[in-house]
């Protein structure tokens, strides 16, 4: 149940919408639970929270997040971190969490899935429905991008 | 391998994914890559920032109430469109669904300490296996001036051996070992008949250094971390003998 919270409010961005996804998921869960093939309730829990959430993103806004991610299109333009600077700023919890917001959704979700939710890369592969090649190459993509954000030197904002 | 293949598997390495045979190609890389070993590094203290707790968004406590409420009530409507049910049917739905609700909250609660499970059961499988394949040390003496560098080369880090002889633990051994998708270092040691496989390898998890026991299948395990290593004791030892160890290795 938490772990259907954390992974809608992190690819839906606020706490309403999640909350609402985490309850039509469960319900949907409960009414379908005929369908439940075994394995770990969790992955098939998450599938279908992660299936609602998308649904939502794609009904509620019409543009930016509710493109599917496209794996050919963003290729991998990699800026590598320096991984002796990496980190440097990640002591604040605040600038890792937008750090993690400011990635596109499909690493987001590879990313928050593997870290924060300990699952494994065939596990990711059920939930997002996507090769395990994909989500390997998310995965390290995602790392990355945040080593790079993480390193860069902290932005002064508008008051600078 | 060079670099660039191990740059490419270097993540899946850090997820404990990649088979044995690929696993040991980039240890034997990252062994002589500094640049590489940096690398690994980094996505390890990246990965123990990102498991902070505090990322993880906790679900309204009303959150739960609120879809148990809601599966009582809404579950039998929307899965019977013929409404004309006898009424004892419909309550018998509602309490079958508050009953899977509850089983499924309840088993959503587990998976967090399923990893925890697994590494409990492997390591006690791991020390079953030492025991029974007369695999219980690859290089056996007593003197842990042999015992470290033997494992030199070996593995991509250099574990902290010591004896414990003269507190009634002697080190007897040691053995490579492959313990949650890494290789790892065993150390023996022999208390009377029994044995003790102690277990070593770099730390990638937020473990603290309080000792942690558990039991499975009647072996006892400790288990326990500096900012370097993880420690896992493993012993058909009684609990208070095997912490009697772990205090005694952790203050040597």
């Amino acid at each position: 149940m938490d772990a259907a919270y954390n992974l809608s409010r992190w690819l839906l961005g606020n706490d309403q919408d999640a909350q609402d996804v985490t309850q039509e998921a469960l319900l949907r869960a409960l009414k379908f639970f005929s369908g439940f093939r075994g394995g770990d309730p969790k992955a098939w829990l998450l599938t279908i929270v992660r299936r609602s959430a998308w649904t939502f993103l794609r009904r509620n806004r019409h543009h930016e997040e509710s493109v599917e991610y496209d794996d050919e299109l963003h290729g991998s333009a990699d800026v590598s971190a320096n991984p002796e600077n990496a980190l440097l700023r990640a002591g604040d919890i605040e600038t890792v969490r937008s750090a993690i917001e400011s990635l596109p959704p499909a690493l987001r979700e590879a990313l928050v899935l593997r870290e924060l939710e300990g699952c494994s890369y065939k596990e990711i592969a059920d939930i997002s429905g996507v090769p395990i090649g994909t989500v390997m190459s998310r995965i390290s993509r995602a790392r990355r991008q945040l080593q790079t954000v993480l390193s860069a030197p902290p932005e002064k904002g508008d008051a600078a | 391998m060079n670099c660039q293949q191990v740059e490419k598997l270097i993540h899946a390495h850090h997820d404990g994914e990649l088979d044995i045979a690929a696993t040991v190609q980039v240890d034997e890389h990252l062994a002589g890559c500094p640049r590489c070993a940096a690398l690994l590094r980094s996505l390890s203290s990246l990965s123990a920032v990102l498991r902070d707790d505090a990322l993880r968004f906790q679900a309204p406590p009303d959150l739960r109430q609120r879809i148990r409420a809601a599966a009582a009530q809404a579950t039998p409507a929307e899965s019977e469109p013929a409404a004309r049910q006898p009424w004892s049917r419909h309550s018998g739905w509602a309490i079958a669904a508050a009953i899977v609700i509850a089983g499924l909250i309840l088993a959503l609660q587990i998976p967090r300490h399923r990893a925890d499970d697994r590494m409990i059961a492997e390591i006690t499988s791991s020390h079953v296996r030492s025991l029974m394949a007369n695999h219980l040390m690859d290089v056996a003496s007593t003197d842990q001036h042999t015992v470290k560098p033997w494992f030199v080369g070996k593995l991509d880090f250099a574990p902290p051996v010591k004896d414990l002889r003269a507190e009634g633990f002697p080190l007897v051994g040691g053995r490579l070992d492959f313990v949650d998708g890494r290789p790892a270092a065993a150390l023996v040691y022999g208390r009377q008949k029994h044995v003790i496989n102690l277990f070593v390898w770099p730390s990638n998890s937020p473990q603290g250094p309080e000792p942690r026991v558990a039991e499975s299948n009647g072996y006892h395990l400790v288990r326990w971390a500096n900012s370097e290593m993880q420690f896992w004791a493993v012993s058909d030892l009684n609990e208070k003998e095997l912490l009697e160890f772990v205090k005694l290795w952790t203050e040597s």
